[in-house]
């Protein structure tokens, strides 16, 4: 189908240096996403006083995507601190999927060892958190707040809530099955539709210190007919495991009422068994790359990546679809 | 031994040009003659520039030297080591570094990092790289053999203790760094492997272990007492990035030096600025805070989005 056959519905792109926006006009959605530079020492200073454990290296902590629905005021958001707010802070326990670098035992033997020529220092306890980063955040709700006709749009960070009418109650519900508006319809997704809208947006990413690479990363775009958000967490811990956590969210325009579709997905898999997967033994790269990683752990069979996983009892494996009736 | 023109080889490499398989070879061996002679602890005098992690930022070092001065008119401390992984360029930046060293030895310091290792380099890119620039894993070799050699620190005027990463539980006077064996891989755990690796942690006074399971990070109290030990003021580190080019801990006696910013890691994502230390006599420290090397803008985002997915392209992502 040639493209100018697609009807484009009538819609408005708003910009400025850090924040770009789309109105939908028929449909009433405004989708803005807010990229800025990694946060400075003051702000990094407030944020982990906040969280109560040391922030990822490079923490994006103003960037945000909010999705808005003025019909029924429905606002959602996937936002640097909150995502952050659901990782383990404390010590690790069952379901959290705590991990340790690969050389940590060997490391940890030399110290304590009676005949170690290295014996144990005098050492403090280190505030326990989860070095790992991982996050099943989703996005979350979030205030309404009445548009100001765009001009929120040049603001850097998400406006302040205002109080208004309340709005009006929905939830997240359990998709229905065998109803086949409840899941996301990637025959849609992979038609070359023009994208009238498309962001990227980091909210942290942090090396481990050079054992690995934590990653949280959000993309949307908008289509004529619908939009599609990808939030994807990634993790590679060296010689240990790889994990995956997406969260897919699609609303239809066409929808009535309304209705949005919430995936979340979480895989894992030990090291070897991925890097089993490269195409070339010697080239280790396509390991630090999260499509290649994500398109391993959902090609394995499910009993391996979404059950087993690597083995650490992590509660975000599995696949969960939901859906939202706005209005 | 077939001579060659290391001065040639500047030029050639300061035109951003690699240099033959072979010669590299032949490079390494003479650098590592060169760095075998080192103490562990190499002692030098002010006025030193000290230059962060580069990264394979091949534009920034140039532009380190259009700030800095060139070699040999000014003296470099490559104090924060990492030469290479995560950019674009590790092969010419570790290149030229190499061959500055070898020609003007007392001129160039260069101290190792935790890139600076067979196992870490695999995993960050200096492999890859070397791999597909010169189609072998040759070049790979013949620099993590010279890595090897690197000294582990260096001590400016007897005052300031410069090292990658910090300090060490087993390390109480730099005198036991002397001793150490440092003709090898860097191991996984001892005191050299905290050298490259530890952090400080200024909510604390003693050291601690890492929640990730090995490594140590340090506080104020482990800081104090090493200067007091030694004599000294300062401790000067890399190894980790900070947004404003440079930090500060423990009422200014431990300072971080953050050099890379156009880097994929950094400059089109975080919009950090860099730094260079300028140490002069008599104990002054000047942070030269500068923007990104221009040249950036032609090479590197273009290469960059071929590299990772940060491109604004807009991508059918499913």
């Amino acid at each position: 189908m040639p493209l100018a056959a697609v009807a484009l519905p009538k819609h408005e792109l708003l910009e400025s240096p850090t924040t770009r926006a789309i109105k939908m006009h028929d449909s009433g959605w405004t989708l803005t996403v807010s990229t800025n530079s990694i946060s400075n020492a003051q702000d990094s200073d407030e944020l982990q006083r906040a969280l109560g454990f040391p922030l990822p290296e490079m923490t994006f902590g103003s960037n945000y995507l909010t999705l808005e629905h003025r019909p029924s005021k429905w606002k959602y958001q996937f936002y640097t601190p909150d995502a952050l707010r659901d990782v383990k802070n404390g010590e690790l326990g069952p379901g959290d999927g705590g991990v340790k670098v690969g050389h940590a035992d060997a490391w940890l033997q030399s110290r304590t060892n009676p005949s170690s020529s290295l014996p144990m220092p005098k050492t403090v306890p280190t505030k326990p958190y989860d070095w790992t980063y991982t996050t099943t955040y989703a996005g979350h709700s979030t205030v309404w707040t009445p548009p100001d006709d765009g001009s929120s749009a040049a603001d850097s960070r998400p406006p302040t809530p205002v109080v208004e009418e309340p709005p009006r109650p929905w939830t997240w519900a359990p998709a229905d099955p065998d109803n086949p508006a409840h899941g996301i319809p990637l025959e849609e997704l992979k038609r070359p539709d023009p994208i009238l809208f498309y962001a990227e947006v980091p909210l942290f990413e942090d090396e481990l210190h050079d054992n690995g690479s934590s990653h949280l990363l959000v993309r949307i775009r908008v289509m004529p007919t619908c939009f599609f958000i990808l939030s994807r967490f990634t993790l590679r811990v060296d010689g240990v495991l790889f994990r995956t956590h997406d969260t897919r969210v699609y609303h239809s325009f066409a929808s009535s009422p309304p209705l949005v579709v919430r995936e979340t997905s979480g895989w894992e898999a030990p090291y070897d068994r991925v890097k089993a997967a490269l195409s070339r033994r010697d080239d280790l790269s396509p390991l630090t790359d999260p499509t290649f990683i994500a398109k391993v752990l959902t090609e394995m069979p499910h009993q391996v990546s979404q059950v087993e996983g690597a083995n650490t009892g992590w509660r975000g494996l599995g696949t969960k679809v939901e859906i939202a009736v706005l209005g | 031994m077939a001579p060659f023109d290391l001065d040639a080889c500047i030029q050639q490499l300061l035109r951003k040009q690699l240099l033959h398989e072979a010669l590299l070879r032949e490079i390494c061996t003479k650098t590592k003659e060169v760095l075998m002679r080192e103490s562990n602890v190499v002692h030098v005098s002010s006025p030193v520039t000290v230059v962060g992690d580069i990264h394979g930022q091949f534009y920034d070092l140039i532009e380190i030297f259009r700030i800095g001065g060139f070699a040999p008119n000014t003296n470099y401390l490559f104090s924060a080591s990492d030469y290479v992984d995560r950019g674009l360029f590790s092969v010419e930046t570790i290149s030229l570094l190499t061959c500055l060293k070898l020609r003007y030895p007392d001129r160039v310091q260069l101290i190792r990092g935790n890139h600076e290792s067979r196992a870490v380099t695999q995993n960050y890119g200096f492999y890859t790289e070397c791999m597909r620039k010169y189609g072998s894993s040759h070049a790979w070799t013949y620099f993590t053999d010279m890595f090897d050699f690197l000294t582990l620190s260096v001590v400016i005027d007897d005052r300031v203790f410069c090292v990658h990463g910090g300090l060490s539980p087993s390390i109480h006077s730099i005198d036991q760094i002397k001793v150490l064996d440092r003709f090898r891989e860097i191991p996984p755990d001892g005191p050299i492997a905290d050298l490259v690796w530890s952090d400080p942690d200024a909510e604390k006074e003693d050291f601690a272990i890492s929640p990730r399971g090995a490594g140590y990070t340090f506080g104020s109290g482990v800081v104090h007492k090493f200067l007091e030990i030694n004599q000294m003021s300062h401790i000067l580190r890399a190894h980790q990035l900070c947004m404003e080019g440079y930090t500060s801990l423990f009422d200014g006696h431990l300072s971080t030096v953050w050099c890379v910013q156009s880097s994929p890691y950094c400059r089109y994502r975080c919009g950090n600025s860099a730094s260079i230390l300028e140490v002069g006599p008599g104990g002054s420290m000047y942070f030269n805070v500068f923007e990104a090397a221009p040249e950036n803008d032609r090479d590197g985002p273009s290469q960059q989005a071929a590299q990772s997915a940060n491109g604004k392209l807009p991508e059918y992502f499913l």
